[in-house]
This record gives C-alpha cells, structure tokens and sequence, in this order.
C-alpha cells in the first residue's frame, strides 16, 4: 500500500489528474467515516472530509504537499479539522460543551439508547486533549496499528501505547459513571 | 511495572478489537484484571456503540464532483509524462524565449536540466559530428532522440531567415513539417501529441500575420503558397484516412478542422486583402494617420410626410457626411477606401463576431475597432480627414470588433463566423436589406465551473 501510495503521490506531485483522483476514491471513504465517528453529522463530517482534500490540492498547488505516507498526512489534517470545527464551535456558539451536540440526531432509525450513547462517547472524547482523541480516534475509529498511529502522530510507538493508555483511562472516567449499570 | 501494563493493555485491546470479549481477554491476565477491567469496558464501547451513517451516492456524488471541479480551478495541466516531449517543449520554450517558466518547472516530476545533457552528450557521441545529426534529424519524428535537434534546427532557420516574405514562407514549410509528422505518426499508430497540431497552428498563425502586413501583391503570393500548401496536406490526410487508428481519429479530425478553416482565411484574403489585414495585422502601421475623434451620429428624422428624393447616406461621421462630391473610394498605401456604408446594409462590417476574442477593441462598442481613413485614399476635396478605409462608419450596428466569431486558436470557425461573410469589399454593389446584426457580447469566460472552498453544503 505504501508503494502505492508513494507511486501516486509522485505522479499527483506533478498535477496528474488520474492519480489524484484515485487517491480521492481511496481515502475519501475512510477519511469520512474517521471523522463521522468524532462529530456526528452527515453533513458535518462531509464538509470536513471536503476540506481534507481541499487542503491536499492546496499544499500540492504550492508545492507543499506530502512526499511520502500519504495515508498518515491525510487523517493528521482529517484530525485538525475536527479541532478545527471543535474550536470553531464553541467560539461561535459560546456554549458549553455539552450543548454542542445538538446535530445527533441525524440517524434517526438508531434507537435512541444508541443515539445517546454515541452522544455521550463523543462528548467523553471532547474532554480529552487532543492527542488523547487523536490516538483514540485513529485506533478505535480509523483501525490503525500502533505504527500507522505513530506515523500520524510523529511519535515513538512506545509513545502511542503510552499515550493510548491515558487516554483509555481518561475516557472510562468521563464514560464509566454513566455506564456503571450497564457494567457493574 | 507501569510499562508492562502499558503493553499488556495494548494486547488486550487488539483482542478486544478482533472479537474476543472482555471476560475472555481478563481471564488471560488475572493479575491486571481489576485494572484492566474498566479500560477494557470503555475500549468495547468505543468498537460498537456507534455506526457510521454513509452520505448517500448522490451526496457522495455531488463530493466528488465539487472535489474535481476544485482540481480544475486550482491545479495546471500536467506536463507529458514522455521526457521526449517535453524535451521537445523545453527547446521550443528555450528558443521562443529565451527564459524558462518556472510553473512549468514546477510541474515536472523530475528536472530537465540534466535530461538536456545528457541529450546533448548522447547525441554527440552517437552521431559524432553535428552535420551528420542534423540530417538524420531532419527525418525525426517527435518520438525520436532526434526529434529535439530538429527542432532546434528550425529555430535556427527562422532566426536567420531575413525578409517579411522569407519567414511567411518558412513558417508555412514549418506548418507543413508539423503536419506531415502527424500524418506519419498516424499511419504509424501512434497517436500524435496535441502539442504538434497546436505548433502547425501557431506557424500557420505566423504566416498570416507576415502576409497581412505585406504590400498586396506579396501578399498575395504568399497566400497562394500557403492554399498550395493546405491543399496538399489536405488530400495527404485524406490518402491516409483509411489507415488511422481509432486511437488518433479526433486528432485526424482536428487537424482536417483546422486545415479547412486555414483553406478559408487563405481564400477570403486572395479576395479581399484588407480582410486579412484586418484579421492578421496587430500593428498599426506607422505612417497611418490620427485616430480622428468620434463624433454621435447626427440623427436624421423623417416624418411621414417627407419624401426623399435624393439617396440619402447614413454615416455623417465619414469623410464626406453631407458631401456629395466627395470621393471615397481611395487607393492610398493602405488599400483602397471604404465607401460609405448604405442605409440597407447594417452590420455590413466584416460581420458580427459570435464569442469573439480577438482582443482587438472592446467588441460591445459598434465600429469602435477601425482604422481612420488614410488622408491619401481621397476626400481631398472636402479636407474632412476622417475617411474610412478598413471598414463601415461607427453608426453602424455591425460588430465593432470587425472579427468573425472565431475559435481560441485564432483560426476562424466556420460555424461561428458567419458573418464574416457579410463583409463588403469596395466594389461591392449595395447589398440586399439584411436584418441588423446583433452586436457580439463580449464573451463571458469560462468561469462558470467555480466551486466554493468545501464548506459551507448545510452545515
């Protein structure tokens, strides 16, 4: 896959029309549902996973764009996008964060204990820091090995286990007091 | 101590994400069970507690389309992935002039520099001596090693051809080449790059242009040439018609295009060589006179009861308005005048442009486009200046642009340029009453396909 991926980020590099948009078709998908997971929405997570590609053909209009791992440049942007959109939200909003979640309802044919559920494991992620959600978003939501996370995150895999670690702690602490029923 | 929980909770994870349950994987690790417990609970509800809800495949649709027109808007055509074409670009590029296009740099995956050297190196030590490379080069195809050296051969040839006339013809030999290369790659099977079709056009463009700045009768020698020539070319590509690839038909089709429409320009300028002029010609010549102010029409009013017994000309603002001993039909330097335009004649000019480009006058702006009478054509008896030689009066409702409709590669459309056939020459006898021709409009550009920046679809 790398090779691949390599091979199209050279020719995409160079403005071929094809490559790019085969690496669209490749990660669209994913990128979505990796941000899907974290906001929610439809039409949230599609205007996010629009500006991801918005921005790759930016950083390759000027020169800027990746050389290699095109897949772990992809969800690192994916992931600043949602602080991004976190950050815009509650600066537009001036609302607490436990308000921010009104959009949940978009599927509607869940039953609402899984709505809710959704809601709240969301809401747990955005008290995290951001590495702690980045880790726990590529892992659980995007099904990415240790190093793939390690390739996002610029760390030492050892890094990301530790860091999985806190951040596993620090969402069963926000998710476990409400979950104690269904648990204990 | 805490590194081992680390790993240990690491490989829980995973079993947890292939499948096995909570109790299973604690059970395998009693001593960190108590601990393990929790995390591991909240690790599952991540796995399951929430299903991705997919747009749907119109909404995706719709993505991937606002995703392309993005790449359109933003990103430049690529380069040929051949090193020989753009091989062959770099030597045109280099020789046109002289500096090089750093987007065009930008766009190659690896850097010409050293490819041209290497080139040149090979090309050395295979050939040897530069005469015997320029005549096996000479023959060369685009795909051929050769191919760059020709090129630079014919840079060459047109830098030191000397004479308005020399450098029409040599540009008409070169069209000529480019032509002759396409229909040889066809029968060949290769499918000829766009490139080679757009350097016929742009000598044939090149001729042209010589040709309409010379004096009539060289003009008209070298637009003979040039119809030999398309005649030539044109049975060429009708011999090999049969032997074209499925592959190169829509190159075989352009290039017939643009060789009938060439065939056109070449026959509408032996007749009348000012329209050529008025076609070709970007310079305005040095010794033309002042452009004379414009002054509105006066307006003429008959009421019902008027009867007119005396033709009555329509264009105040000519040489003669109003002066009926005046002469306008000139023979100065620049061709002979332009008689006033008839009252039955509107858009009599050389026609209403259809998306016309020519950059020649704001083409909203009706006669706005031409010349001012030469003093010399006539009108010396009135000693109003302000003569028309190069096309009707600006009252007129023809296209001021004075262009037929034409195709962006500056070689006019037929299918557009029909009213460039309404274009009276001098001896022209008043036509028929046609209906006004519309004023062209000034064409829109093709910016319909903007997209915004990916935000903003209901969120």
């Amino acid at each position: 896959v790398n090779d691949h991926d390599d091979e199209l980020l050279v020719k995409a590099s160079a403005f071929d029309r094809t490559a790019i948009a085969t690496i669209y078709e490749t990660y669209q998908p994913p990128i979505y549902r990796y941000i899907y997971r974290q906001v929610g929405s439809v039409e949230v997570a599609r205007d996010l996973a629009s500006e991801v590609f918005d921005r790759f053909l930016q950083a390759l209009k000027k020169g800027t764009g990746p050389t290699k791992q095109l897949k772990a440049w992809l969800y690192r942007v994916g992931h600043n996008t949602v602080v991004d959109y976190y950050r815009r939200q509650q600066h537009r909003n001036h609302l607490p964060i436990d308000d921010m979640f009104i959009y949940a309802d978009d599927n509607p044919a869940q039953s609402a204990e899984l709505n809710i559920d959704a809601d709240q494991v969301r809401l747990a992620l955005t008290q995290l820091t951001s590495e702690q959600r980045q880790v726990i978003s590529l892992k659980f939501f995007a099904g990415f090995t240790n190093q793939e996370v390690a390739d996002v995150m610029e760390k030492p895999v050892g890094a990301v286990k530790a860091l999985q670690h806190r951040a596993i702690a620090a969402l069963q602490r926000q998710l476990i007091p409400t979950k104690e029923r269904d648990y204990s | 101590m805490k590194t081992n929980f680390t790993i240990v909770l690491d490989n829980c994870l995973d079993r947890v994400r292939r499948g096995e349950t909570v109790t299973a994987v604690l059970d395998e690790y009693p001593a960190y069970a108590e601990a393990l417990a929790p995390l591991l609970t909240s690790a599952q509800f991540l796995y399951e507690c929430d299903p991705v809800v997919m747009p749907t495949s119109a909404e995706l649709a719709a993505d991937q389309q606002q995703f392309e027109d993005q790449m359109a808007q933003l990103l430049p055509l690529p380069v040929s992935n051949s090193p020989l074409m753009r091989l062959n670009d770099w030597m045109v590029t280099l020789l046109s002039w002289l500096k090089l296009n750093p987007i065009n740099m930008k766009r190659e995956q690896r850097k010409m520099g050293t490819l041209l050297l290497k080139a040149t190196l090979i090309l050395t030590i295979l050939f040897g001596s530069v005469g015997g490379t320029a005549v096996m080069a000479a023959e060369s195809l685009p795909d051929s090693p050769l191919y760059p050296a020709k090129m630079i051969m014919e840079e060459a040839r047109l830098g030191l051809a000397s004479g308005t006339t020399a450098r029409a013809v040599l540009h008409l030999d070169l069209a000529s080449e480019r032509l002759r290369e396409m229909e040889r790659l066809m029968v060949n099977g290769t499918t000829p790059d766009g490139a080679l079709l757009e350097r016929a056009e742009k000598h044939i463009e090149a001729a042209f242009g010589l040709a309409a700045e010379m004096p009539a009768q060289q003009m008209a020698g070298v637009l003979v040439q040039a119809q030999t020539m398309f005649q030539t070319r044109t049975r060429a590509f009708t011999e090999i018609e049969t032997a074209v690839p499925a592959s190169s038909e829509q190159m075989f089709n352009q290039a017939q295009t643009m060789l009938k429409n060439a065939g056109d320009v070449v026959a509408a300028g032996l007749q009348d060589p000012q329209l050529l002029r008025h076609r070709h010609t970007t310079n305005r010549p040095e010794d033309a006179p002042e452009q004379p102010d414009m002054q509105p029409p006066a307006v003429i009013i008959i009421t019902p009861t008027q009867t007119i017994t005396t033709p009555v000309r329509i264009g105040p603002i000519g040489p003669c308005a109003g002066n009926e001993e005046c002469d306008l039909q000139g023979d100065g330097p620049y061709g002979p005048g332009h008689q006033g335009p008839q009252p039955e004649q509107p858009g009599a000019g050389v026609g209403p442009g259809e998306a016309n480009e020519d950059p020649i006058g704001p083409p909203d702006i009706p006669g706005s486009d031409h010349e001012p009478g030469n003093p010399d054509s006539g009108c010396d008896d009135c000693g109003n200046d302000t003569g028309n030689q190069y096309g009707p009066l600006p009252e007129e409702s023809g296209n001021g642009s004075g262009q037929p409709g034409g195709s962006e590669s500056g070689i006019p459309d037929g299918s557009q340029s029909q009213g460039g056939t309404q274009h009276q020459t001098p001896d022209d006898k008043p036509a028929p009453a046609q209906p006004p021709a519309e004023p062209s409009q000034p064409d829109s550009g093709d910016n319909g396909s903007s997209s915004n920046s990916g935000s903003g679809k209901g969120s």
